[in-house]
């Protein structure tokens, strides 16, 4: 392989990254819809969807370690192959949280009074929607700012996660009547995953963060261990 | 101890020909520093000045200090040859005294020294042959000449002639370009165990080797044909390559030049 035809395989690998991404953001789009609205067919098509996914996933997976064996990537090829690795297994992650929506979404049952709880779930998704395609510009753009604004836009998430599970936890007398506990546990659940999906993007904003700035966490990447790291387990 | 360098200003010329221009640079005691760049780019000629070795070519010079702990070697009253001693130097390609045996190969500089006693001699041979990790390969053969060994074991021979007359600093000039990987690898074992006791400096065309075996790396550069080279970039190796602050550093070591 020459080095142009390895530049060739950086560009396609950051191409099918960018291709898994818009597949990632259509099942969280469908499987949060799926979920407000109960519709099966929609939540049947994002589980069938996930293979692609998962497909596109592994072929990244074997692309950054051919190119790595084969280029001994330096400078920005190696930062671009250990980025692409992660975001391509955040993807992959966000991708599976959306099949766990969806297949909540097949089973939740449409219950009365739930409308405060899926208005939440409402916000959150959307919210949730708005973080990962701001996560894959980041990645798109090389935009280290915006990456590390995601964890403020994670915020609101957070809170309205902590609201959902507050008012399950303590059920005000008219929500004890429509909540069985089997509901509760869907709402709960699905809460949780699209809170999740949102904290996967965060984490994939370091990464992108990294690969422009070659700082991890905000610190020079090549660093010693924290001392008291060693301490917590008793030494 | 081994000891460390300071460049001030370093420039070096052959005639009216500037190879390399102001290379202001600190080289660390018991760190191995590679110098990395195109060809012509003045490596091997910045390397050469860092023991007075550039000078040897007729109407070669060089301006600017190099500071050798405390000292400046270009100073008047310092006696060259001194240096040379201090500062060694192994060559691109193993030049060992091929009729020479292999135990005279390496206590050939001991002798210009003035060491005389036998014992003591063959001690510091045998000491030398072990840090170059050769002893093992050449014990029941001192004898035999300097020629008869393998290209890499003749490299290590010269690592050792080097180490016999206890330098604190030794140069390597693109020492492993002409030897198999398993002869490079021995040698690049050879530096991380030397490092203990000396500083290294290293010039390399291949660039996995100055990721690979230094601590530090510098970049040098020229710029446009005709120019002399300059030092772009220095810093840690893993730095160097995972982060350069150089445009013209990052396009060097990712093959995105011309």
């Amino acid at each position: 392989m020459t080095r142009q035809s390895f530049h060739e395989g950086l560009k396609q690998l950051n191409y099918e990254i960018l291709r898994m991404a818009s597949l990632v953001v259509e099942a969280v789009d469908l499987s949060t819809q799926a979920l407000l609205t109960g519709d099966r067919k929609l939540a049947n098509s994002v589980i069938a969807g996930d293979d692609d996914i998962n497909e596109l996933s592994l072929w990244i997976e074997g692309q950054c370690l051919a190119l790595q064996a084969r280029q001994q990537p330096v400078a920005k090829d190696l930062r671009l192959l250990h980025v692409c690795l992660l975001v391509s297994l955040h993807l992959e992650r966000i991708g599976d949280l959306g099949v766990n929506v969806a297949k909540i979404a097949k089973r939740m049952e449409r219950t009365e009074g739930a409308e405060p709880y899926l208005e939440l779930l409402r916000k959150m998704s959307a919210q949730a929607l708005e973080v990962l395609r701001q996560g894959i510009k980041a990645f798109a753009d090389r935009d280290a700012e915006l990456a590390n604004k995601l964890e403020e836009f994670d915020e609101p998430i957070d809170e309205m996660f902590k609201e959902i599970l507050g008012r399950l936890l303590h059920p005000s007398e008219a929500d004890q009547e429509v909540a069985s506990s089997e509901w509760a546990t869907h709402v709960a659940l699905a809460s949780r995953y699209i809170e999740r999906i949102a904290d996967q993007v965060v984490d994939m904003g370091g990464r992108v963060a990294f690969l422009v700035t070659g700082e991890l966490d905000g610190k020079y990447f090549d660093r010693p261990l924290a001392p008291d790291i060693k301490n917590q387990f008793g030494e | 101890m081994a000891g460390s360098i300071i460049t001030n200003n370093l420039s070096a010329s052959f005639g009216d020909v500037r190879a390399v221009e102001g290379i202001t640079i600190e080289i660390l005691a018991n760190q191995v520093t590679a110098v990395i760049g195109p060809s012509g780019c003045g490596k091997s000629t910045f390397l050469r000045c860092l023991n007075r070795m550039h000078e040897l070519v007729p109407g070669a010079r060089a301006t600017g200090e190099v500071i050798w702990d405390g000292r400046n070697i270009y100073a008047p009253e310092i006696d060259a040859p001194e240096v040379r001693r201090g500062i060694g130097m192994v060559f691109q390609k193993p030049n060992p005294f091929p009729l020479m045996s292999i135990a005279d190969n390496v206590s050939a500089g001991l002798r210009l020294t003035g060491m005389r006693d036998k014992t003591e001699i063959a001690a510091t041979v045998e000491r030398s042959l072990k840090l170059a990790a050769l002893w093992d390969e050449v014990k029941n053969k001192l004898n035999k000449p300097g020629g008869s060994l393998s290209g890499g074991q003749q490299q290590r021979l010269c690592i050792a002639r080097a180490l016999a007359v206890e330098p604190d600093i030794i140069l390597m000039d693109e020492p492993c370009s002409a030897l198999d990987p398993a002869s490079t690898q021995k040698i690049e074992d050879t530096m991380e165990q030397l490092k203990k006791n000396y500083t290294i400096v290293i010039v390399t065309h291949n660039m996995q080797q100055a990721a690979r075996v230094s601590d530090f790396t510098g970049f040098l550069l020229t710029r446009e044909t005709g120019e002399p080279g300059r030092l772009i970039e220095y810093g840690p190796t893993s730095k160097i390559f995972t982060m350069p602050d150089h445009k013209e550093t990052e396009n060097y070591i990712t093959g995105r030049f011309g």
